[in-house]
């Protein structure tokens, strides 16, 4: 397994002249990582810098290789996100969703049907959002981001709105992707994620290792 | 009558406005004597024009659509679930008679005008406008008495057009390119219905005053004009984008896929005037003028569209930017250079586009 799958060199991300992360040096090497901070402090921020989805200064690499903003598409390949709150359009079922990002980022560690027969959505994926509830919706969002064949996968507030039963699984999915497929988890939560997670904790404008 | 109560008097009452505004348009704008000549010029404009009148019955079936859609809302309702058990239990000519009548009190702005303009129609020897008129009204009265038995039939807050749809959901995946289209058709209907109807006007006046001498400069000017009733939907392309598809560029697509899926989109938006000025000019005109004509409106709108991914471009700028392309896009039509001009927006428009798509944050505002 090569060390230093995310490295993040002079980071900085600002809106108008208002710095909120400054991260000099981060290098996080294969594991689960479970990423703290109060309310506000950035997490989210951090998140989709690191999933290359807002611009930023710096340099962001995957396995030393791969920079974020240089090839964009390659990162992309490699790097799954998951939103605390998914939003989509109404009218686009959950099949739509899997459809693009199966056609996009390729066929998966596991088979997608699989996947959603496990993750309890094949009964209202042909449905359109706009009628699902919110943990439906984020059950659609967290199988997105197990599509493909990703290196690392950032899951924001993947805890929120789920049932106690989908909990579990969610644990077990993370587990197994990391064990047996080798991906990086980075997840923030207001609650324990698993057991045996490196902790990363928003402190200022930087992340750190604690 | 209770169903009135329900159906047609909450029907006008909720529609005040959209009737104050035609009412305006059709007798507040010229004076009260000329009001007779005035209405009888329209009805002889569009009784002695088959692409005229064309454009009228389309606007008759949206005015219809928008009764039959009142309808079946009001029935899938949960207040109104009590009618499945009244009108529900009708049967046989008291049935249709009851749903015909309702309907016609919705549609009865539409008979009373489409009637006169029959009639009128008939006076000037005008007979297949006035058979056209006749048959289209009869279609538009009797079709919805058919969806509303259906609905009845189906009782339960669900549309009668859910199974369809469902089945639709299951069989047709829907291409990325597609999804801001989807979004006009379900959530923005009216600004899209304006803007093809202002522009299919625009199209039929620009051939009407050009006459049989064929001009490619006026063609293009009048073209631009429908561009110009376009623009406010790519303005409102980038605040969807933003509240909805930040998912996009999670996605591991090339850009140039991107930029022609973009142009896709816009060429399909493009396609109802691009198809009825084709109808129009065809036999006038070369397919490389025709493929000219469409290649600069797909090109302005992809121009915009990229400028938008500049956050700062706020209305204002936006507006500002769709006037300078329009101007010197004119002022090269009238020097002949209609391909440079189509080499002048997309260089800049692709430019933009490459270096600004991952480089672009949605404005916070825009997006809370």
């Amino acid at each position: 397994m090569a060390s230093h799958i995310l490295s993040l060199h002079h980071v900085i991300k600002s809106y108008h002249d208002r710095v909120v992360l400054d991260i000099h040096n981060l290098e996080l090497n294969y594991g689960v990582y479970w990423l703290l901070g109060a309310n506000g402090a950035g997490k989210t921020t951090a998140m989709k810098v690191m999933a290359g989805l807002i611009p930023f200064k710096g340099d962001i690499l995957l396995e030393n290789d791969i920079n974020c903003n240089k090839q964009p598409v390659q990162y992309r390949r490699l790097v799954n996100y998951a939103e605390a709150e998914p939003l989509y359009p109404g009218f686009v079922t959950g099949s739509d969703l899997v459809s693009l990002y199966v056609k996009t980022k390729g066929k998966g560690y596991k088979d997608v049907q699989e996947m959603i027969d496990l993750m309890g959505v094949a009964s209202f994926i042909h449905q359109p959002v706009s009628s699902y509830s919110s943990g439906m919706l984020k059950k659609v969002s967290l199988l997105l981001a197990f599509t493909g064949t990703p290196k690392v996968i950032l899951l924001d507030e993947p805890l929120i709105t789920l049932d106690t039963q989908s909990l579990p699984l969610l644990y077990t999915l993370v587990e197994e992707f990391h064990r047996q497929f080798g991906v990086t988890f980075c997840i923030t939560s207001h609650q324990p994620v698993t057991a045996g997670s490196i902790h990363l904790q928003v402190e200022g404008k930087n992340i750190v290792k604690i | 009558m209770a169903l009135s109560k329900i159906f047609t008097v909450r029907y006008y009452a909720k529609n005040t406005g959209f009737f104050l505004v035609l009412f305006y348009f059709f007798f507040g704008i010229v004076p009260g004597g000329q009001l007779p000549s005035y209405h009888h010029t329209l009805i002889k404009g569009f009784t002695g024009s088959l692409d005229f009148l064309a454009l009228v019955c389309l606007g008759w079936l949206l005015y219809n659509l928008k009764c039959i859609a009142f309808i079946v809302n009001v029935l899938s309702t949960k207040e109104h679930t009590f009618l499945f058990g009244t009108l529900g239990l009708l049967e046989g000519p008291a049935k249709w008679r009851t749903w015909l009548w309702l309907h016609v009190t919705l549609y009865a702005p539409v008979l009373i005008y489409s009637g006169i303009a029959a009639l009128i129609a008939i006076q000037l020897h005008f007979h297949l406008s006035a058979v056209i008129i006749g048959l289209f009204n009869i279609v538009m009265v009797i079709a919805p008495l058919w969806l509303y038995d259906q609905k009845m039939k189906h009782p339960g807050t669900v549309s009668f057009l859910a199974r369809w749809q469902q089945w639709l959901n299951k069989t047709i995946r829907k291409p990325v390119w597609s999804l801001y289209g989807y979004e006009l058709l379900n959530n923005n209907m009216k600004s899209l219905a304006i803007a093809k109807v202002v522009s299919g006007g625009i199209v039929i006046i620009t051939c009407s005053l050009m006459g049989t001498a064929y001009d490619v400069r006026f063609v293009l000017v009048g073209f631009l004009v429908c561009i110009l009733s376009q623009v406010v939907l790519i303005y409102n392309h980038r605040r969807f984008d933003d509240l909805y598809l930040s998912l996009l560029p999670q996605l591991p697509v090339q850009m140039w896929k991107r930029y022609l899926q973009t142009g896709l989109l816009y060429l399909v938006l493009l396609l109802p005037e691009s198809i009825l000025l084709t109808y129009r000019i065809w036999e006038q005109t070369t397919p490389a003028h025709i493929i000219m004509l469409v290649a600069t409106g797909v090109s302005v709108l992809l121009l915009l569209r990229s400028l938008l991914y500049f956050p700062q471009m706020d209305q204002d700028r936006y507006f500002r930017w769709v006037l300078i392309i329009i101007v010197v896009l004119l002022f090269m039509g009238l020097a002949h250079l209609y391909w440079y001009g189509i080499i002048l927006l997309q260089v800049p428009a692709l430019t933009i586009f490459y270096n600004r798509y991952y480089r672009y944050e949605a404005p916070l505002e825009k997006v809370d």
